[in-house]
């Protein structure tokens, strides 16, 4: 009955989570991460884990269904991603030398989301 | 130029955890006065790329449980069909909206995230002093 109710759980969660990525491209994550290490009781690398290769599944298609939009535009998104590689690169080797210390940049980055998102409402 | 900075800021974060798809989509369409929805699609192509090193990694590891992924991974490509097909009704403006809204919400998320995190450290501090 237990395994029922929680394949049951996971379905409902993996919609929401599936719609949001189709609707704002974005935040998928945030939402199945704490699912994973709260609802399902995953420790948290293999909460992380499972979280990046659900939303790998589902982004790739989700982007199968927006080509078909005409949205795409290729030569802005290569520029993004060598910057991004070199980015997530750097960001793993800090990771790892300095532990998951990055207070400061949390105080940033909730900035940064108030103000853009005060910027897109007005 | 300035595509490849942000870019690089959105990779990082995105490797330290947080949002860098919602970092890359305001900077893109609000500072850089790209088309939402092109700023909404070049964060889907910024994904796969960024992120298949940690899949693969993960897979080498052992780490992911593919129960779950099947489950969601299904139920999710369903809700995203629904979700691109709503993206071709709603225009620009209501989308920016709503996006403005999830951003709020998840700045909220992360502040209450912060605080339960500070409490967690005082505490720890606290019990390392009186042994």
């Amino acid at each position: 009955m237990k395994k029922v109710y929680f394949i049951f759980l996971q379905s409902i969660i993996g919609m929401i989570v599936g719609f949001v990525s189709g609707l704002l491209a974005s935040g998928g994550g945030m939402i199945l991460l704490p699912f994973a290490i709260y609802g399902l009781k995953l420790s948290q690398s293999k909460a992380r884990a499972t979280t990046i290769c659900c939303m790998f599944i589902i982004i790739f298609f989700t982007s199968i269904f927006y080509s078909n939009s005409n949205n795409f535009d290729y030569g802005l998104a290569i520029k993004c991603i060598l910057g991004g590689i070199v980015g997530s690169f750097l960001g793993t080797e800090w990771l790892q030398k300095k532990g998951n210390n990055s207070n400061f940049i949390r105080y940033i980055f909730i900035a940064f989301l108030l103000y853009s998102a005060f910027r897109m409402l007005k | 130029m300035i595509e490849i900075i942000i870019g690089f800021m959105a990779g990082i974060f995105t490797s330290l955890g947080m949002g860098g798809g919602a970092l890359l989509i305001s900077l893109l369409s609000s500072f850089c006065h790209i088309n939402h929805k092109i700023a909404q699609s070049t964060n889907l192509l910024f994904f796969i790329p960024t992120s298949l090193l940690a899949v693969i990694i993960n897979i080498k590891n052992k780490n992911i449980d593919f129960k779950i992924v099947v489950i969601i991974s299904f139920f999710g490509i369903i809700g995203a069909v629904l979700g691109t097909m709503c993206i071709q009704i709603i225009n620009i403006n209501t989308l920016k909206k709503i996006f403005a809204l999830f951003l709020l919400i998840i700045a909220i998320f992360e502040i209450f995230n912060f605080i339960k995190q500070y409490k967690f450290d005082k505490k720890r501090d606290n019990k390392n002093k009186n042994i």
